[in-house]
């Protein structure tokens, strides 16, 4: 069986000692004992341990060691209250505001023991002229009690966990319970009849009027009913406390009417003077609290319900109704019930479950601070160096990135500058060897003379009088030269000589020609006319190629 | 929390925050730093390398205009065979001469322009170019002379005309009948690709 499913209530107070185990809401086994009053220390703490050795026993019979433990208990100091504060001021004031109203109360400073501060009830309807409230219920306990409870436990094999303050639960579960029963207008009362305490509680639907602890419980009429009767001279108790709560929880409240009870030497008229107190005590703070909780108008309609260890006794709860002349309303739900079959304080426990008011040992709240605080630097530790590691593999990864990627590229680059370099190279040798031919051909093509265009040239500007008998050209070193040789002959109007004269004067304007240069002129007879041979040297004009056409288009002349 | 459960876990926590502190600063931050600057590097490597991906991008252009050198260095080769080869030289004399109406009597290879190696022309040629000279001889008119010799310049690759004479021909009876002998030079330019180490040395213009 797993420790962990269980849940361990420990029950101490100065009447009773109980340990109760429960699995999923299953009883599990309960030992309980009752310490005689009489034999008791008077010291609460030596009384708590002399408790240990009964407890451990205990704990290992029942194996529950290490179980974690809800402690209810009721010590000597224990405060428990329940303040009412305007809900518009919320739930944290209102929680302060009891705080501060409950360290008026308290004989020890608040501030160095344990105290709690829970909100029990937040009423959704208000009275008119008035506020909504927060209920709040102020727990405090000496850090004394606290820890004495917390060592007597760890020393027992136990790890308690949460401190209920025995009239804390009480009202807490008095008060759930009016949440529970009022669902219409009709005015609900409950009485929580504790072990050491009761709570009186009333309310309407969505309100809760009062919250009040009355210090009148079960162990009261046990008391009671333990309490020496003086009669001839003696003083003596009819019967012990075992005896007393036994008889209470069996035979219950003596009534006129009939009482059946194991013990016949036993009378009702010599038990009921015995209890009669402490339960009129109950029914007048009952009707007290109607009396000045519940408007007037109201009063006559309040449901009553019983409930709580008490409510276990056999005629108590008809007692007091027929004493307080209210309806008696009966448990309505199913988990109520099983709370009702339940012994002592844990009731109240049970009752609340998980919503159980509860104070820590301020020892133990700072040792679980530290503990958390601690926790929280090596958490914080690990998630620094887990962010520190994945910082350092994020920059490595980037480290690595970048380096792979620069070397991709620096081959990349290499290779494209090599591939590249060569096509230029060769581009740019192919270019090289065609320009270099271009230049070659230019450099030997320009200075040579364009013949056609001198021949051409020659043949416009030879007139009908001048016949050319050789033409030669011929280059010498860098220029072209040329010999013209022939004769001009007169005609009836101009002499040879003028016709000579006229084509030399030609050649020299023709601008294919340099220079013009006369060799022998002879006079001489042509075709049967005077006439005058003659020899031209000329140096040529470089001229490109394709200019020659342009200036013989010029002459209009076709040439002969 | 009493003071020394305060103390301690001050010294804890400024324990722990040095540590950390400690190892940021010795490890990850140094860490940071080099990823850092390698990436400014690598960022700074490419944008040096731009250049190359420009290239690259005008690497279509640079190829076309090498296949059009390549194309023109061809014309270069074509317009070079008169003088490479002397079958297709007399070939396209004897297509000239149709061309212009004259009648070549006779084609005579002459020799090489040895008489021009002194000069500066001759200089001009580079290896791998040839030169090659032929006297041509022939009858035609005074026109179709002009004609033949205009053609042989401009349409027979590179052609330079080195010397000519013209005379009346008195063997024939057309009053303009000429008697024409010419001597070219065909060259043979090497348009093949050049290296750069050579363009400056033997055979420069």
């Amino acid at each position: 069986m797993r420790k962990a499913q269980r849940q361990v209530i420990v029950e101490i107070s100065s009447t009773r000692h109980e340990i109760t185990v429960f699995k999923k809401g299953v009883l599990l086994g309960r030992r309980s004992s009752r310490p005689n009053a009489r034999d008791a220390d008077p010291d609460w703490a030596a009384g708590l341990l002399a408790f240990e050795a009964e407890l451990s026993l205990w704990v290992t019979e029942l194996d529950i060691e290490g179980c974690q433990t809800t402690v209810l208990y009721t010590g000597p100091d224990t405060i428990a209250s329940v303040y009412d504060c305007p809900a518009a001021g919320g739930e944290q004031r209102a929680k302060h505001a009891a705080k501060v109203a409950m360290a008026r109360t308290t004989l020890f400073p608040i501030e160095q023991n344990a105290h709690a501060e829970i909100s029990l009830y937040k009423d959704t309807t208000a009275p008119e002229g008035d506020h909504t409230q927060v209920h709040t219920l102020a727990l405090a306990d000496t850090e004394g009690t606290i820890m004495a409870l917390t060592k007597t436990l760890e020393r027992a094999g136990l790890r308690p966990t949460f401190f209920v303050p025995a009239p804390g639960a009480s009202l807490a579960a008095a008060i759930e319970q009016l949440d529970e029963i009022t669902v219409d207008t009709t005015p609900r009362v409950v009485l929580w009849i504790g072990e050491h305490s009761s709570v009186i509680t009333a309310g309407e639907s969505g309100r809760v009027a009062l919250a009040r602890l009355v210090p009148v419980g079960t162990e009261t009429l046990v008391e009671a009913l333990a309490r020496p009767v003086v009669s001839d001279q003696r003083a003596e108790p009819l019967m012990d406390r075992s005896t007393a709560y036994d008889l209470l929880f069996t035979s219950g409240i003596p009534v006129s009417d009939g009482w059946h009870h194991d013990s016949p030497s036993l009378d009702a008229q010599e038990v009921l003077p015995l209890v009669q107190p402490p339960v009129q005590r109950l029914v007048v703070e009952l009707k007290q609290s109607i009396r000045f909780g519940l408007r007037r108008d109201v009063r006559q309609l309040v449901k009553l319900l019983v409930s709580g260890p008490g409510s276990q006794i056999p005629g108590l709860q008809e007692t007091i109704a027929k004493e307080v002349s209210l309806e008696v309303v009966e448990q309505i739900s199913a988990r109520s019930a099983t709370v009702q079959s339940v012994q002592g304080d844990t009731s109240a426990a049970l009752a609340l479950g998980s919503r159980m008011p509860a104070i820590m040992s301020r020892t133990r709240t700072s040792e679980r601070v530290v503990s958390n605080t601690r926790r929280a630097i090596w958490a914080g530790a690990v998630m620094a160096l887990a962010a520190i590691g994945t910082d350092v593999i994020a920059s490595r990864s980037r480290i690595v990135a970048a380096q792979e990627t620069m070397q991709q590229a620096d081959a990349e680059t290499t290779y494209l500058n090599s591939d590249i370099s060569q096509t230029m190279q060769t581009a740019l040798a192919a270019r090289q060897g065609l320009r270099h031919a271009q230049v070659r051909e230019r450099t030997l093509i320009s200075g040579s003379p364009q013949y056609a265009a001198v021949l051409r040239a020659l043949s416009a500007m030879t007139p009908e009088t001048v016949s050319l008998t050789e033409v030669v050209f011929t280059e010498e070193g860098e220029r072209a030269t040329g010999t013209i040789r022939g004769w001009a002959v007169a005609d009836d109007e101009v002499s040879e000589t003028v016709r000579f004269r006229e084509f030399v004067s030609a050649i020299r304007a023709c601008p294919l020609v340099a220079e013009t240069t006369l060799g022998e002129t002879l006079r001489t007879r042509e075709e049967g006319r005077q006439a005058l041979s003659f020899i031209i040297t000329l140096e040529l004009v470089d001229l490109p190629a394709g200019l020659e056409m342009t200036w013989i288009d010029a002459t209009g002349e076709p040439p002969k | 929390m009493n003071p020394d459960q305060i103390r301690t876990l001050g010294a804890k926590l400024v324990i722990v925050t040095a540590i950390c502190g400690g190892l940021y600063v010795m490890i990850a931050d140094p860490m940071r730093s080099t990823a850092h600057d390698a990436e400014i590097k690598l960022s700074s490597f490419l944008s040096e390398n731009n250049g190359v991906a420009t290239t690259l991008a005008n690497l279509p252009e640079i190829l076309e205009s090498h296949d059009q050198t390549l194309r023109r260095a061809a014309e270069y080769e074509e317009r070079s065979r008169p003088a490479r080869d002397q079958s297709v030289m007399f070939a396209q004399v004897m297509d000239i001469a149709e061309q212009a109406h004259v009648v070549v009597e006779s084609v005579t290879p002459n020799g090489e322009s040895a008489s021009d190696k002194n000069n500066r022309k001759a200089e001009a040629l580079r290896p791998g170019d040839t030169s090659v000279k032929y006297a041509i001889s022939g009858r035609g008119s005074y026109g179709a002379t002009a004609s033949f010799l205009q053609q042989l310049q401009n349409n027979m690759g590179c052609c330079i005309v080195k010397n000519f004479s013209i005379t009346p021909d008195y063997t024939k009876t057309e009053s303009d009948g000429l008697q024409f002998a010419i001597t070219i030079e065909l060259i043979g330019f090497d348009a093949s690709p050049l290296a750069i180490s050579e363009i400056s040395g033997e055979g420069s213009p």
